[in-house]
């Protein structure tokens, strides 16, 4: 029993965001995207829609990484993770003209805008999302036409919805302070000697796993796996630079953790309490 | 939070602690997006 079980009223936002969710679970979703892999928002997306809706989440363009039936992938978290489940993907136009879809998402919207002209004859603009998952600020042609997810803001937009990258549950650990053995994770992006984890995510993870922090910063964008990861491990990122990360990016971390994490992790080294979290 | 017990191994480690739980706070699961486009298209 949670605190709003006797609550339903729309003048709670909690129970109105619950409601509309309640009804989206019946929702068939069309999502388009050009299946190449390793299009971490794309594949975030997908993961979290099919985790919910089941079949009713239709990826036109079969997203074969995504599913347990695929080859093994170089890349972490998201992979080969799915049940490859029975999906109909048949007469996709008819059906987008038909509206047979509830709503249609656009999965990586500078890669791949299939059927475009299609849905947007099809469909109001309210029951279309558009996901922008590029490292840059740059804005793709769908401004307008639907819901635009993007992942990199840099100025405010009145158009634009904040979205970043995302860990499937199952992938998160508990912290086990008996497991810590180093201050600082081994896996260092200033450093690509020690990206040696490409064969094992369970090894990956570990070093993670068994370090205090772990260091990560802006690379391509602001928003990084690693980010996720680190935390999904049971680590705190140890994050430089973050302080000039504007603030419509990596909008759901609270920012105040990280600068208190790089003045503890610091603090730490200063008083040379290395050896007492490494014993 | 695993074998997390405020108080038993000194300030600094709770103190860790304590950002290690507002980091999970912060972190977001793929369901967590898939509503937050749910609610937007629903």
């Amino acid at each position: 029993m949670d605190a709003h079980s006797s609550c339903s009223t729309y003048s709670c936002g909690f129970c109105a965001r619950k409601h509309i969710l309640y009804m989206a679970l019946g929702m068939k979703i069309l999502y388009i995207s050009g299946a190449t892999g390793a299009d971490y928002m794309a594949d975030c997306a997908m993961h979290g829609l099919r985790s919910l809706l089941g079949p009713d989440l239709v990826d036109v363009k079969k997203m074969w990484f995504m599913y347990d039936t695929s080859e093994p992938c170089m890349f972490h978290s998201l992979y080969k993770l799915l049940p490859d489940i029975e999906v109909d993907r048949d007469n996709v136009e008819a059906k987008i003209q038909s509206r047979y879809y509830d709503a249609v998402v656009y999965g990586s919207v500078h890669r791949c805008r299939d059927y475009m002209q299609l849905v947007l004859d099809a469909y109001p603009s309210n029951k279309i999302a558009f996901i922008d998952g590029e490292d840059g600020p740059e804005l793709a042609p769908a401004v307008g036409h639907g819901w635009y997810f993007k992942r990199e803001i840099y100025e405010p937009h009145p158009n634009l919805l904040p979205i970043q990258f995302g860990i499937p549950k199952e992938k998160i650990r508990d912290a086990r302070f008996s497991h810590k053995t180093r201050l600082m994770a081994h896996c260092d992006p200033r450093d690509r000697s020690t990206y040696q984890y490409y064969d094992s995510e369970k090894r990956y993870y570990d070093q993670y796993s068994e370090a205090w922090f772990g260091y990560t910063k802006k690379k391509g964008g602001w928003d990084c796996m690693r980010h996720h990861e680190i935390i999904a491990a049971g680590c705190v990122p140890y994050f430089e630079g973050f302080d000039d990360c504007p603030e419509g990016t990596l909008a759901t971390f609270d920012r105040s953790i990280f600068a208190e994490a790089r003045g503890l992790c610091d603090s730490w080294v200063t008083m040379r309490k290395v050896n007492l979290v490494q014993q | 939070m695993g074998d997390y017990e405020e108080g038993k191994l000194g300030p600094a480690i709770d103190k860790w602690g304590n950002l290690m739980e507002a980091a999970y706070r912060s972190l977001q699961t793929t369901e967590d997006i898939a509503k937050r486009i749910l609610e937007r298209v629903s």
